[in-house]
């Protein structure tokens, strides 16, 4: 294994988290498990990659050697995990039988699951020589699932009579009406038997169970009213602790319709969302980082010197600067008064003249003059604008590669936006760019992730996890088309001068039903990390309706190549969001408040070809978003 | 010719005559698709009513079926019901060009069991819709959205995998790249063995690189591109036998089968799932067909699954 292998699979386990080798070495306490080792029901809620299965799994009896260890805190709570898996669930409904008759059955099916889970529990305790003195009696428990097994039942016969009985329940579920229907357990009574039968044999302690239900939301709805009865009814020394996406709740219904679950009543609501992650991530990082030093990898254990940061003035380097503010310079040479003011400012500056009137018009010796005078407004307007007149100077840096950077551990944290995958991901992959093996690293030299790589690997991750959208959810291919044209009409408004600074939000305007039929794919895209909505602020007009305010997922930005800081909104029209699922040429035009855009034509792309200066559609798109302009361009010119 | 099971009969314009008259056939009402029912069909309708089983409904749980020109509903999940489709006669035709996944999978259980002799029809298309503005590698527009992972009618495993650690996922893989990455999402974490199939040789020579152009990304993703294996995409026999090589390399694994490709070999696929029903577990995602998705009508198959009652 070569130094970036070495390195990476201390960050590579966002691919397969639970089989990774060095999990237990690896895991960091999220911020809010205090929270989730309480003694209660928990609905934990985050979306796909938020690490909210780890923080179950980590909660398993056998999950971390610290149990055995008797780690103070870590064993008052003995977890079971069970993931909901979609393809099976959803067996149990159709016409064959009522709707009561599936929903005995998928309870019955349950508790055979969850026993499995408790019998690999009670071994696990008996082969940890936890003192007791009583015998476990499973007699309780085998009567209430209705099943045969060897008496007196061991966790072992009992885990084999639980197979025995879900092939028969999948005999009766594949044929409901042919095959005789078996006994089914009653909703809750086998987990509250079992878990009485630990306790009482002495095995459990003081311990509670936590019965880890994972993907939530895939259950149907009546699914999910048998097991919110299961939560509502809990009891010590059982307690749930159920891991769903953000509106993956679908109903607060129990068994009993009139009997809701309620929080805090009933449970504890830990959105991930508003947790703190970037310590956390901080401290993943730095834990991970430690363990690839103490492996003998030259490497720091401060995620900031491993991924440095680059400064705006040098930023604006890289990005050409030095170009525009020769032109600059040489435009203002014949002002002599203003020689020692040009001298003093740096090329950053000198460009960001240019920016400025680019947008907002007037000659650069009155901008240069103005600016002289009023020291600190341009200085706040530089803070304002600055990084918007960064995305301005890559324009017409034709073939560039890199025409906007995101590096440094604070731009990292902020594209991944509260999802611990997408921070691990970014880290992997800007290990992979930095060492590939054509630019190795000098013997002796401590690794540090130079911006270049960053940026690369933050494009990388951006343009595979847009190709992931179409496979989310049911929306999935809706969902892409928005976030392409969205992502196109940002990247448009970054490289507009005159547009108010770091654009990349949006509300809703319209027709209610069309807002409607929005929202609905917007809210997918929100559970599925592919928007994020936050109540909207700074309203800009008192006709302006209080609505959500929605934005591209900041993972994205470095494909599109638009700020990923969270600023300022547009207004979209939900009828123009619409015509981007059959007309997306149209739909950009009317988002983007510019003339229909044509596809590049022959003679453009030769002139593409030759070095030219002058800038065309083809021009500025970028390399990475060329690859969709069938998409871009598609759809008539016609209404 | 010898009837025997694996034949295929290929046939550029089938005539009711080129079925057996004492058979059963079963198939679809016309649909939006040229290919959906072939116009012999008709001509039996008109020759001998009592010997056609016309499905003409198809829903998520039942079918509504004219069987011998008498409309019934049939569950999907109910093998008595299903067994009435096949009017106990010894020899059945069971054409699937019109059915959809979750209809035509427990027919082919059923008929298995019921009849003698069972050949499935399948008429492939000419063309397929393409895409006016594609935002992927998918260039055909072939559904209009996915209707989520579930499994077949009758098809549920629900005692799963001895051994997560050994399952393999094996997509047949089609056109719509996203697809075979919505039902690996369904498997998070995905198993440590992901083997697609792909059709080669496909209906139209350029289709296998079609095929692969329009999964690139999945084949990325779960780095499987060396992995890939192939079977004709007319074939349900070859997409079975590559089944059968895969178990046998992977000796105990649990196979998550993905019937996402062209439909024969979806056959073949539900056809290998029948016969080891303890571990393998189909994965289907339930796309809504666009109407009008494939225009004109190509050959068609006619596959002998069982023959002589074996």
């Amino acid at each position: 294994m070569n130094t970036a292998q070495s390195l990476s699979s201390f960050f590579s386990d966002y691919r397969s988290e639970w089989e990774h080798k060095q999990f237990s070495s690896l895991f960091v306490e999220p911020t809010y498990y205090a929270k989730l080792l309480k003694n209660r029901p928990s609905l934990l809620i985050g979306g796909r990659g938020t690490g909210k299965t780890t923080a179950l799994k980590a909660l398993r009896f056998d999950a971390l050697p610290d149990r055995a260890e008797g780690r103070p805190g870590a064993t008052d709570c003995l977890g079971i995990y069970l993931r909901i898996n979609k393809n099976r669930v959803s067996a149990f409904q159709g016409d064959e039988l009522p709707q009561s008759e599936w929903g005995k059955a998928f309870a019955h099916y349950f508790n055979l699951l969850a026993c499995g889970e408790l019998c690999r529990l009670a071994s696990w305790l008996a082969a940890e020589k936890r003192h007791s003195s009583k015998v476990l009696d499973l007699g309780l428990v085998v009567t209430s699932l209705g099943i045969q097994t060897a008496a007196p039942a061991s966790p072992d016969t009992l885990l084999q009579a639980l197979k025995d009985a879900v092939a028969r329940l999948e005999l009766f579920v594949n044929n409901p009406r042919s095959v005789e229907r078996p006994a089914f357990s009653v909703a809750e009574a086998p987990l509250k038997h079992f878990a009485a039968a630990l306790a009482d044999s002495g095995l459990l302690g003081s311990a509670t169970i936590f019965c880890c239900l994972d993907e939530y939301e895939n259950l149907t709805v009546e699914q999910q009213s048998i097991i919110n009865t299961y939560l509502k009814h809990s009891e010590p020394p059982l307690t749930y602790k159920i891991g769903l996406r953000r509106n993956g709740l679908k109903t607060r219904s129990t068994i009993d319709d009139n009997d809701l679950i309620a929080t805090p009543d009933d449970y504890d609501e830990i959105d991930i969302s508003s947790e703190s992650f970037d310590d956390f991530a901080r401290n993943v990082a730095a834990l991970r980082l430690g363990r690839a030093r103490q492996s003998g990898i030259n490497v720091s254990d401060d995620p900031e010197a491993f991924l440095p940061e680059l400064p705006f003035k040098e930023e604006a380097v890289k990005l050409g600067a030095a170009k525009r503010a020769d032109q600059v310079r040489h435009d203002l040479a014949k002002h002599a008064d203003l020689a020692n003011w040009i001298a003093a400012k740096s090329d950053a500056e000198l460009a960001f003249i240019k920016f400025w009137q680019a947008g907002h018009g007037g000659t650069l010796e009155e901008l240069a003059r103005d600016w002289q005078a009023n020291e600190n407004e341009w200085h706040t307007r530089l803070g304002n604008y600055g990084v918007s007149s960064l995305f301005w100077l890559s324009k017409g840096r034709k073939g560039a590669r890199i025409r906007k950077y995101y590096s440094g551990l604070r731009t990292f944290l902020s594209l991944a936006s509260g999802n611990i995958r997408y921070f691990l991901e970014l880290i992997d992959v800007s290990i992979g760019v930095a060492l590939d093996s054509s630019a190795p690293v000098p013997a002796g030299a401590e690794i540090v992730i130079a911006p270049e790589a960053q940026t690369e690997a933050a494009k990388s991750v951006a343009k595979d996890r847009l190709a992931q959208i179409e496979a989310l959810g049911r929306h999935g291919g809706e969902l892409r088309r928005f976030a392409l044209a969205i992502g196109k009409v940002f990247f448009e408004f970054a490289r507009d001068p005159a547009k108010a600074p770091e654009t990349n939000c949006f509300v809703l305007s319209g027709e209610p039903d069309q807002r409607e039929r929005v929202e609905g794919v917007l809210s997918d895209g929100v559970a599925n990390q592919v928007f994020e909505v936050t109540p909207a602020t700074k309203l800009t007009s008192p006709s302006e309706m209080r609505a959500e305010e929605y934005r591209l997922h900041p993972i994205y930005c470095p494909f599109f190549e638009f700020s990923h800081r969270r600023k300022r909104r547009a207004t979209f029209k939900a009828e123009s969001l619409l015509l981007v699922l059959s007309n997306p040429r149209r739909a950009i035009a009317a988002l983007s408040g510019k003339p229909m855009s044509s596809p590049p034509t022959q003679t453009e792309l030769a002139k593409d070809n030759a070095d030219s200066d002058e800038e065309s559609e083809s021009d500025e798109l970028p390399a990475q978003l060329a690859m969709f302009a069938d998409f871009f361009y598609g759809g008539s010119d016609e209404d | 010719m010898k009837t025997r099971k694996g034949l295929t009969l290929r046939l550029r314009h089938p005539r009711e005559s080129d079925f057996s008259a004492e058979a059963v056939c079963v198939f679809s009402a016309l649909g939006t698709e040229d290919r959906s029912r072939l116009p012999c069909w008709d001509d039996r309708i008109s020759r001998d009513p009592g010997s056609c089983s016309e499905i003409v409904e198809q829903d998520a749980s039942n079918i509504g079926v004219k069987i011998a020109g008498k409309e019934e509903k049939v569950s999907l999940r109910d093998r008595d019901s299903l067994a009435r489709v096949f009017q106990s006669r010894e020899i059945a035709y069971l054409d699937i060009s019109g059915l959809a996944h979750h209809v035509w999978a427990p027919l082919v259980r059923v008929g298995l069991e019921v009849s003698r002799e069972l050949w499935v029809v399948y008429v492939e298309p000419s063309r397929y819709r393409p895409h006016p503005s594609p935002a992927s590698a998918t260039m055909f527009d072939l559904s209009t959205e996915i209707g989520g992972v579930a499994g077949l009618p009758g098809f549920a495993n629900l005692k799963g995998a001895k051994d997560e650690t050994k399952a393999v996922f094996v997509p047949l893989l089609g056109f719509e790249g996203m697809r075979a990455r919505q039902v690996a999402m369904a498997l998070d974490p995905m198993p440590p063995n992901v083997i697609p199939i792909i059709g080669v040789p496909g209906f139209r020579i350029e289709y296998p690189f079609v095929a692969v152009s329009c999964n690139q990304e999945f084949l990325d993703e779960y780095a499987a591109h060396d992995q890939v294996r192939m079977s004709r995409a007319s074939c349900p026999f070859e997409a079975y036998r590559v089944l059968e090589d895969i178990r046998r390399d992977l000796p105990g694994a649990y196979m998550y089968l993905a019937p996402i490709g062209t439909k024969p070999q979806a056959l073949g696929a539900v056809w290998y799932a029948i016969e080891h029903p303890d571990d393998t577990e189909i994965m289907y995602d339930h796309p809504k067909r666009r109407p009008q998705r494939t225009s004109g009508v190509g050959p068609t198959h006619v596959y002998c699954l069982k023959a002589d009652g074996s």
